[in-house]
């Protein structure tokens, strides 16, 4: 069972003194079934005058807090202990067809599990594309959905090429299917776009990789940064992580910080400063196992 | 003995006829005018038409007096109309407003109980009675504002309807306004100028009074501020460039609560703060005209710039109370409305009271089906409105090809469309300009409802609405429909207010608690009116100068008063030409808007500095600022613009409380006037060494230019020696148009500006001017006479700290974005 350190650095640098700051944060790990957050600390520079804590509406923990000394430059610092285990996923060949699994979602909406209706449909930054048929059209929706899947992820993994320079946070996704091209945020977004398609409720996860693989296994990609992947909502079984970018199914290695429609509702850091001109955004991201006598 | 009742007939109807198939106000079906309309017609005395007429003329004026306006929008930039409204009121009899007042009570507690569980348990969601969709996939539905419908807060503070009458006489809802209901203050505008215009037709009929509701509504807003806060209740307005920024500007004045844009406001700790001259200010209550959507830019809108930073947390923590709560534009979705009457049930227990227009949504099989098969008698609307929805259509008024490609859309996404009835609205007389007669013309009433001690109430009044053009497609004031006054003709509430009631007002205003922004506008105010007035003036002197017949004694005071005049104007090139020439040249940049230091463009800031100062003054400067738009467009009429400026001085002086608003107001004025004194005496009376001593004709021009020759001649018995003349302008504190006279006004004013806020900045303010006060009263003016460059140093000396006084005054109190913290860091 494993356990990870993780330290997650935010810098922001201004080009002129800001005077105020209101910061949100959904930076702290989850619990869930399959992860415990064992201890979380944020050291915020300048400090901040007051800092509360809440629940967001898909169950993500935010920090909000304000600055109000003069300042240039101004750091988030989170570090956190989580234990994470190899999530329970049902067997590839089980569940429903993807092309069955629509049907099966409506009716879990009509017996009361409303929520699953918003992952569904477009969201602030997955509008509905049509060009995403071209990938969903090459998977056979007879798979099991399991497997459908993993299909679409090969579909992916032969389409697009990772590059972390091709695009920014506010590049259309439209774009991004034109350039073939992206990062794992845009892997998982147009993910999200072929899932709904079908009909299927599909969600937005943010969340971090181990910085160094264990030995004799190669390094992930994005594991220097946020990682983001998608979950899928199996009918009869629950949610199950998919990593379109890795191609692969989330495992004891995918540490989940937030969940929600979109980028736009788990964004690690949101800000609006009084003043400060110009900013530059510096980040960091390491992820080590613990020794298991810590845990 | 009694006589036959002989049947009804006025010259007021004479000639009108309702349209076929639509009820109609006046007229019943058997062509008998209702009985409302025959007391009407009664009370307008022997030439119903006439008074009409009469009224809509008086009304008009009353508009343009008052400046009475709406921004509409367009592509590049908004441009203010006169309020469009008709004189006629829409007359609603006892019973049919008590049904329809029922109807809308028992709507507004079922909004508000919506609105609590969507924003709250979301029970409704989970039991399947509002479909899935409807929330989740709602653009509307605000995440972030979860959570805000657990308090015991009424969540929706103040609803609004938009009513019409189907052909069967019945009241339909067409629309409900959730959000932000706008147009109540025009609906209070509205009665205010027809009371005055229909004096005789008022006082007869049993009109219904709003007072009460007013009072009311201003009490419930304190009543919603949490247990053990003294705070203050604010109104929240996007702004100037806002559609019914008039409106927002009049409820707050009739309310008597400050009018705040989103910039004014600030928040730390989960509360909210007014910046204001004396720091800030918790705000308890905010009446709200700004979209819920725009209002956070950390938690919703991210592009927002209208809004203000931890509203939503300062909302959640329960510290600060919003009307309306954020969020319930969720449920103003076309949808809802076929959903409502089994909620009604299931909520109220109750049967719905008031129909709705019916309703399919596309996101059900079945009324998809019946979408598609009816099109052609629907009129098909998006199921939630906003940036990117699909346009309202009317079936009927496409071709067979449209329809085709409307049946398409509608299939491939059916749960973003709704269809829906098409009611043929009712009609009401309005009065047409061409014929000078009443005509049928299909409306819409905007009626208000508002939450008092947990009871929903119905003003009785409103906001009526009807297209000029007849057409009943879509009214609304954005797109070219007129405004009516709404009289309930009841035997209740129909007495005048008690005299001790004054709207609002009960609170007295902490001087202190001036917004920051509003003071800031205010001492503009005062800058670009002197400014302004002293280019005017100086314009209107050229002319008799340039004749003057002892000007040839000394032309240079001609040359040096054109130079001195596009100085003012930022012009500071050397002109050739001859002196006429130039003067023509200056009169003529004097009138284009597009040079930046012209007379013209000044006028322009001033109007638009009166515009975001319009809370604070007088009615009667809303039409000065309206004339003063017109004058910028490019006159050479100066006396006009004059007579304006000096309109707006006295009302300014006179008319406005001297309270610490307008003291920011005199400082600017003061501050202008000090500076234009030394810049004049520089231009005219600057000379360097060795040169001679000014003219007689010189130092007169000098005193008539700055208007001190008048009260000069009675001190000093005609004779004009240059000490004297400097004396007089500079240093006699008897003089109101002497630099002395502003350093003391100035020294008053500064004594008494709150200085809690940062008590040594304040300090070194009270010291420049003290300061500058002290170079006036020791210099000696024979020797400043005899020794020019001793003159022109201490000229230069005063005018920089005037220059210092502007720029530190600016920082203390406009400027301060928050106080420093101390100990945190």
């Amino acid at each position: 069972m494993p356990v990870y350190r993780i330290h997650h650095s935010t810098t922001y640098r201004h080009g002129a003194a800001a005077a105020m700051a209101w910061q949100s944060l959904r930076l702290q790990p989850r619990r869930e079934a399959s992860q415990e957050c064992l201890e979380f600390d944020l050291e915020i520079n300048p400090r901040p005058a007051d800092l509360s804590v809440r629940t967001d509406y898909f169950g993500n923990t935010q920090h909000v807090f304000t600055v109000r000394a003069v300042h240039r430059e101004f750091s988030i610092q989170a570090h956190s202990l989580v234990r994470r285990e190899e999530p329970a996923r049902p067997a590839r060949h089980a569940a429903p067809t993807a092309a069955a699994a629509a049907e099966a979602v409506d009716l879990e909406i009509l017996q009361g599990d409303f929520s699953l209706e918003q992952f569904r449909h477009p969201s602030p930054l997955v509008p509905a594309l049509p060009a995403v048929d071209s990938l969903t059209g090459a998977v056979d929706p007879a798979l099991p959905l399991l497997e459908w899947m993993d299909a679409l992820g090969a579909v992916f993994s032969r389409t697009f090429r990772f590059d972390s320079t091709a695009t920014l946070v506010s590049t259309p996704l439209e774009e991004v299917l034109r350039l073939r091209r992206g990062v794992c945020q845009d892997f998982a977004h147009l993910y999200l776009a072929g899932a709904r398609s079908l009909g299927l409720a599909a969600a937005y996860v943010s969340g971090y990789l181990l910085t160094q693989p264990p030995p004799g296994r190669p390094r992930f990609i994005g594991a220097d940064a946020m990682h983001a992947w998608v979950s899928v909502h199996v009918p009869g079984a629950g949610w199950v992580d998919y990593d379109p970018t890795n191609r692969c199914f989330a495992g004891s290695g995918h540490i989940v910080v937030a969940r929600g429609r979109d980028y736009a509702d788990v964004s690690p850091t949101r800000g609006v400063f009084n003043g400060g001109g110009a900013q530059t955004l510096y980040l960091g991201v390491t992820v080590e196992p613990e020794p298991e006598s810590a845990s | 003995m009694t006589l036959p009742a002989a049947p009804f007939s006025s010259p007021l109807l004479s000639g009108y006829a309702g349209l076929s198939g639509r009820y109609d106000e006046a007229l019943a079906a058997d062509g008998t005018v209702r009985p409302a309309w025959q007391e009407f017609a009664r009370s307008l005395g022997k030439d119903p038409l006439a008074t009409l007429r009469a009224a809509g003329e008086a009304a008009r004026r009353a508009i343009v007096e008052q400046d009475v306006s709406l921004n509409l929008y367009s592509a590049e930039s908004s441009d203010a109309i006169a309020w469009p409204l008709d004189v006629v009121p829409l007359l609603l009899g006892g019973e049919d407003w008590n049904r329809l007042s029922a109807g809308l009570r028992q709507r507004a507690r079922l909004f508000n109980l919506l609105l609590q569980d969507l924003y709250g348990a979301q029970k409704m969601l989970r039991q399947g009675l509002l479909p899935a969709a409807l929330g989740m996939a709602n653009p509307h539905f605000l995440r972030a504002c979860a959570g805000l419908g657990k308090s015991r807060q009424p969540f929706l503070h103040t609803y609004a309807a938009d009513v019409a009458r189907s052909p069967d006489g019945r009241w339909w809802v067409l629309q409900d306004r959730l959000d932000a209901p706008s147009g109540l203050g025009y609906a209070l505008q509205n009665r205010t100028i027809v009371r005055q215009v229909l004096p005789g037709a008022f006082h007869h009929a049993p009109v219904s009074r709003l007072y009460r509701f007013i009072r009311d509504f201003r009490e419930s807003l304190d009543q919603l501020q949490a247990q053990g806060e003294s705070s203050r209740l604010v109104l929240l307005t996007p702004g100037p460039a806002n559609e019914s920024y008039y409106e927002h500007a009049y409820l707050a004045r009739y309310l008597g609560c400050p009018l705040v844009e989103g910039g004014d406001l600030t928040t730390r700790d989960r509360q909210v703060f007014l910046r204001t001259v004396g720091g800030l200010r918790q705000v308890g209550v905010i009446l709200r005209r700004l979209d819920s959507e725009f209002c956070d830019p950390l938690e919703l809108d991210p592009r927002s710039l209208l809004g203000v930073p931890g509203l939503v947390h300062a909302a959640q923590s329960g510290r600060v109370a919003i009307a309306n709560q954020l969020g319930g534009r969720a449920l103003e979705s076309t949808a809802l409305l076929s959903f409502l009457p089994s909620l009604c049930q299931h909520l109220l227990g109750e049967e719905l009271l008031l129909p709705s227009a019916a309703t399919w949504w596309g996101g059900q099989m079945s009324a998809r089906d019946y979408i598609l098969d009816h099109l052609r008698e629907l009129v098909i609307k998006p199921t939630f409105s906003g940036a990117g929805a699909p346009a309202t259509v009317y079936g009927a008024l496409l071709d067979a090809g449209q329809r085709d490609a409307l049946a398409a859309r509608i299939a491939a996404e059916p749960a973003a469309y709704c269809g829906q009835e098409r009611v043929l609205l009712g009609t009401t007389p309005a009065w047409d300009t061409e014929s000078a007669s009443l005509r049928p013309t299909p409306f819409v009433a905007r009626l208000y409802v508002s939450t008092s001690e947990g009871e929903y109430q119905v003003m009785p009044g409103g906001l009526g609405r009807f297209n000029l053009s007849g057409e009943d497609a879509m009214v609304s004031l954005q797109s070219g429909s007129v405004s009516k006054d709404l009289w309930v003709l009841s035997s209740q509430h129909n007495d005048d207010p008690p005299a001790h009631f004054a709207a609002g007002a009960s609170e007295r205003r902490h001087g202190a608690a001036t917004p920051s922004r509003l003071a800031d506008n205010l001492f503009w105010l005062g800058r670009y009116l002197e400014r302004t007035s002293q280019v005017t003036r100086l314009l209107a002197k050229l002319q008799p100068l340039l004749r003057d017949e002892i000007a040839v004694l000394d032309p240079g005071v001609a040359e040096d008063t054109v130079a001195f005049l596009l100085r003012l104007q930022d012009l500071h090139q050397p002109l050739t030409g001859s002196l006429e020439e130039r003067a023509d040249f200056v009169r003529r940049i004097a009138a284009d808007r597009a040079r930046p230091g012209s007379l013209a463009a000044n006028l322009l800031r001033l109007a638009r500095t009166l515009e975001t100062a319009k809370v604070r003054l007088p009615p009667e400067a809303w039409r000065v600022a309206r004339q003063l738009r017109q004058l910028s467009q490019g006159t050479a009429d100066f006396t006009e613009v004059q007579t304006q400026l000096s309109q707006l001085d006295g009302l300014a002086a006179e008319t406005m409380v001297h309270d610490t608003g307008w003291r920011f107001l005199d400082l600017g004025r003061r501050i202008e006037r000090a500076v234009h004194i030394l810049q004049l005496i520089r231009a005219l009376l600057e000379r360097p060494t060795g040169a001679p001593e000014p003219t007689e004709f010189r130092l007169q021009t000098c005193l008539h230019l700055s208007d001190s020759l008048f009260t000069y001649r009675a001190s000093f018995s005609g004779a004009f020696h240059p000490a004297s003349v400097m004396s007089w302008m500079l240093a006699e504190p008897e003089n109101p148009r002497g630099l002395r006279f502003q350093a003391e006004r100035i020294t008053e004013h500064l004594a008494a500006l709150p200085d809690e806020l940062a008590p040594r900045p304040v300090e070194l303010l009270r010291t420049t001017v003290f300061r500058l006060l002290s170079s006036v009263r020791l210099a000696d003016m024979q020797t400043l006479a005899s020794t020019p460059e001793q003159a022109s140093e201490l000229w230069n000396d005063q005018l920089a700290l005037l220059a210092d006084l502007s720029d530190r005054l600016t920082q203390i109190y406009f400027a301060h974005t928050e106080p420093p913290e101390n100990g945190a860091g």
